[in-house]
């Protein structure tokens, strides 16, 4: 067995893809809305908060408050560290290797 | 302006969520909230939301939870414990309110669902029935139900229903054991063919039916498991042996499984196969065959009554001197079983939970008092870098340490007292078996006191604030309105316990010093059926019952019969007028023999009491009877109609309490043995313990074949009639105690809340010149006052509910008494200045250097 931190959980995984497709980071609603978009699953956001939290102890991501300037309110932002998009890279891979097999067609498997 | 999230999901999220995160997951939500708005409406944002609120909970809870075991290190913990033992009143206190009130409710809950609200262990236990034969309404509205006669059971066995698949019938008994020389006394059932069936009661080994005619009704006997591994060690091959009963040797046909529950526990069942003359016409009126049946499936039991009903209504056609006018009443076996203590089962269920509502309430005011007593503790853990979040897990932890302990006490004294009660309780209480709660149950209390106990514990530290300045006396006297208004009520509520105890107990004296109009000491009493061969006719039973009477006579005791004792549980109620043209009355009836009224030293008022050979159709009537009937007259030599028939008056006697020192005494009207007889009579003897055996040898001689007679003190009888009382009286008497306990906490905490949180002020009147006798005055009147309205309210309750009360109690009963007041008024004050006499003591220990200090 490895590390712990090697493997993200399913919940994890979607919300750390949906931060990393925001590209420059982003806060909940956005985070909430891009998982919405992208999967058509209506999440429960204090649970992204919650997954969020847990993965910033794990330091996969990091998050900063931006304080607005003309108005609005504060956010708190979140963006994918290095150790993070490698969790997601070892995710996939794990995943495709997982797939590669001449007895698991994607278009065919039922 | 732009609709608002659902208030109670929004607070829901509000709580649950993080401090940190709160302020950015909440304007999230409301970023999304009008998003969803904007696309789809207001009506479902308000849907999205709350779903949202929903789906998030469990999320929450959990991560709260884990933050929780996350944030406790070892250290942190001993520190709490190390911090509990140095209070140990508060820490006892809590334990100790917990461990009653879960312990009242465990017991008081647990013996109303097991004895009143539990199936029966019997298959399909909801359809079976008790039958019984409710007599004509009387002229006093009064319905008397009886069990059944052997002809009605037989008339029931034999029918087809359509809304009942069966009926049979049971007696209990007494038979007794005959085993290497010795007779041993075993606890019996007949029943009728069926009765198993009726029941669902498989059988064990071998058979649950007898197959023995008429003439072999004694030969066989089905065992009961218990008795079965008691007495033969579980042998399966007893059954096809034969067992010695003192009526003969009968052979073991089965075994059957026991459940405590119905029938009541029994060693074995013979068969109750009736003799030809027992269903005949004149056996229609002997009432005494417990019936059971069985609502057929599909059928509920008001259709099967009416079904019932309509072949009580051919009876009466067909029988009118026994059935006419009488119906039948189909009841819920279970129901019926603890119909006598549902009143009693109702107010121990609503006790049992009261008491848990009080204890919490009184935990939660010990707790606030706990946290304003750390409240300066807290703000210099505080100022030196301790976060809230740690406070508050140190404020779970604390109240899951002492809800642990109350929870293992609850425990302990919940078992304490099912033991007691078991042994307390009346015998007639079916159910009792198998109290107290089984360890999933005792698991699930545990756990509700651990998590009630950290909620109250850290709800109260959460509502007083960390401070460096003492809370304001405005704020004090704010938060102790409701635990003030709750100490009230919990004292009016132990008055009034208190004060139907001191009234139970005044009725109970003076009933037991009551003159009952007879005697009941050195008296002894059993009930003797006579033998087909002794009961072939009238003379022939009248012979039987003078040979016994005289050779106990002749042995030096004075014995006399009646069918109809003063409290031997027997209720013959017949009619009798002056003439045809009176309204017709009712009034009890024995059968007695010569000798009964000097026996019982029952008094004669005028004539003469019936002599050795006197047939003659006359009666004696009771004084109640005669100042109804005959007022200022003497009834002597008049004429008095029962059930029609014309009697002369010979003699007047003083009256008796027939039924019990409580109830009024009925008329009674009393005729010779010698003149009419009855197969069944209650035999009285005077004398000592050796009466059993000298009635066992008259009845040797005088009536072989006779079945046993269990002669009992006449005292036990008046004792069993005092049993409800007692019972009463202890219940009561337990449910004080309690509320006594709670409300003294109460008034505790509430008096040391307001004590603590007035320090500084005391401090400064110390330092004013007040001194501590004064100060501690000041807080005993706070808390006496206190008491006292509860007590005059529970005086209110007490004087509008008298009427209740005084039925309770008996028609004869007062509702309240001058002597049970004044006992409650003293005993509740009692407890009021034991419960303020800590923290008067606290508050005159108060310093001045403090108060200045702390400013």
């Amino acid at each position: 067995m490895g590390d712990a931190r090697e493997y993200l959980g399913e919940f994890e995984q979607v919300v750390l893809l949906a931060l990393a497709r925001l590209g420059d980071g982003g806060y909940g609603a956005e985070i909430h809305a891009e998982i919405l978009d992208a999967t058509g699953r209506d999440v429960s956001i204090p649970a992204v908060y919650v997954t969020l939290k847990r993965m910033e102890r794990k330091g996969l991501v990091s998050s900063r408050t931006r304080r607005p300037t003309g108005g609005g309110r504060a956010l708190r932002i979140y963006t994918v560290e290095a150790e993070g998009s490698r969790a997601l890279q070892r995710s996939r891979e794990l995943f495709e290797r997982l797939w590669d097999s001449p007895h698991l067609d994607p278009g065919q498997a039922s | 302006m732009s609709p608002r999230s659902p208030c109670l999901a929004r607070a829901i999220l509000r709580a649950l969520t993080p401090r940190e995160d709160r302020p950015f997951v909440l304007a999230d939500l409301d970023e999304r909230f009008e998003r969803v708005r904007l696309d789809g409406g207001p009506r479902s944002a308000r849907w999205w939301y709350r779903r949202q609120a929903l789906v998030s909970t469990p999320v929450l809870v959990a991560n709260r939870a884990a933050e929780l075991a996350r944030g406790l290190r070892a250290g942190e913990i001993r520190r709490i414990v190390r911090a509990l033992l140095r209070r140990p009143q508060y820490a006892a206190g809590v334990a100790g309110t917990l461990a009653l009130g879960f312990a009242s409710a465990m017991v008081l809950g647990g013996l109303a669902w097991q004895v009143w609200l539990q199936p029966l262990p019997l298959p399909d236990s909801e359809r079976l029935v008790r039958v019984y034969e409710l007599e004509p309404v009387a002229a006093d509205g009064e319905r008397v139900r009886f069990p059944v006669s052997p002809p009605f059971l037989d008339a029931l066995r034999a029918r087809e229903w359509r809304h009942f698949t069966g009926f049979a019938g049971i007696l209990g008994s007494s038979p007794e054991w005959v085993v290497d020389g010795d007779t041993r006394h075993l606890t019996g059932a007949i029943v009728s063919p069926g009765f198993f069936e009726v029941l669902g009661i498989t059988p064990l080994h071998g058979r649950a039916e007898f197959r023995g005619r008429d003439g072999e009704a004694g030969a066989e006997v089905v065992l009961t498991e218990e008795f079965w591994v008691r007495a033969f060690g579980g042998d399966p091959g007893v059954v096809g042996g034969t067992v010695h009963l003192a009526s003969g040797p009968h052979t073991v046909v089965g075994v059957v499984p026991q459940n405590g529950e119905y029938p009541e526990t029994v060693d074995l069942f013979t068969p109750l196969l009736w003799a030809s003359h027992q269903l005949a016409a004149g056996f229609r009126g002997a009432r005494y065959v417990e019936a059971v049946g069985r609502v057929a499936p599909g059928s509920d039991i008001d259709v099967a009554s009416d079904e019932l009903a309509t072949f009580v209504a051919g009876l009466g056609e067909a029988w009118p001197d026994s059935h006419v006018d009488w119906s039948a009443e189909v009841v819920s076996l279970r129901a019926d079983l603890v119909r006598p203590f549902r009143p009693a089962l109702r107010l121990l269920l609503a006790a049992g939970f009261a008491f848990l509502a009080l204890s919490v309430v009184n935990v939660f005011g010990l707790s606030m008092a706990r946290a304003l007593e750390r409240s300066r503790e807290s703000a210099v853990r505080i100022a030196l870098g301790a976060s809230r979040a740690r406070l508050a897990r140190g404020a779970l932890v604390e109240g899951a340490a002492l809800g642990l302990a109350g929870g293992i006490a609850a425990l302990v004294l919940a078992r304490i007292l099912t033991a007691v009660s078991v042994g307390w309780l009346p015998a007639t209480m079916p159910r009792t078996t198998d109290l107290g709660a089984s360890p999933l149950e005792a698991a699930a209390w545990l756990g509700c006191a651990v998590v009630g106990g950290a909620v109250m514990v850290a709800l109260a530290r959460r509502l007083v604030p960390p401070a460096d300045t003492p809370m304001s006396g405005a704020r004090v006297s704010r938060d102790l309105v409701g635990g003030r208004a709750i100490v009230v009520g919990q004292f009016a509520l132990t008055t009034l316990l208190v004060g139907v105890g001191t009234l139970a107990i005044e009725r109970s004296v003076e009933l037991a010093h009551r003159d009952l109009g007879y005697r009941v000491d050195g008296v002894w009493v059993g009930l003797v059926a006579l033998p087909q061969t002794a009961n072939p006719d009238s003379n022939g039973r009248r012979d039987a019952w003078s040979s016994l009477l005289r050779e106990l006579e002749s042995g030096g005791y004075a014995a006399a019969i009646s069918t109809n004792p003063p409290m031997a549980r027997t209720n013959n109620r017949f009619d009798y007028r002056r003439s045809a043209e009176d309204e017709q009355k009712f009034g009890q009836y024995a059968i007695v023999s010569h000798g009964y009224f000097d026996l019982m030293e029952i008094p004669f008022v005028e004539g003469r009491t019936f002599t050795r050979g006197d047939s003659t159709p006359s009666v004696i009537i009771s004084e109640t009877l005669a100042e109804e009937v005959y007022p200022g007259e003497s009834p002597l030599g008049l004429t008095l109609s029962i059930l029609q028939q014309d009697r002369e008056i010979v003699g007047v006697v003083g009256s008796a309490a027939h039924f019990g020192p409580d109830r009024p005494a009925p008329p009674m009207m009393y005729a010779s043995y010698e003149a009419e007889n009855w197969a069944f009579s209650r035999l009285v003897v005077a004398g000592g313990d050796a009466v059993v055996g000298a009635v066992e040898e008259a009845m040797n001689r005088a009536i072989p074949g006779a079945a046993p007679v269990s002669m009992v003190p006449y005292e036990r009888h008046v004792s069993e009639w005092f049993r409800p009382l007692r019972i009463q009286l202890g219940i009561v008497g337990a449910l004080a105690v309690v509320g006594g306990l709670l409300a003294s906490l109460g008034l505790y905490s509430a008096i040391a809340f307001q004590v603590r949180g007035r320090m500084p002020e005391l401090g400064i009147r110390m330092a004013l010149g007040a001194t501590g006798a004064s100060i501690a005055g000041r807080v005993v009147r706070g808390g006496l006052s206190l008491a006292g309205i509860g007590l005059a309210g529970g005086f209110m309750l007490w004087w509008l509910g008298r009427r209740a009360l005084s039925e309770a109690m008996g028609a004869s009963a007062s509702g309240v008494s001058a002597t049970s007041v004044g006992a409650t008024a003293l005993t509740i004050l009692g407890l009021a200045l034991a419960a303020v006499a800590i923290p008067a003591r606290r508050a005159a220990e108060a310093d001045p250097l403090e108060t200045f200090r702390g400013d």
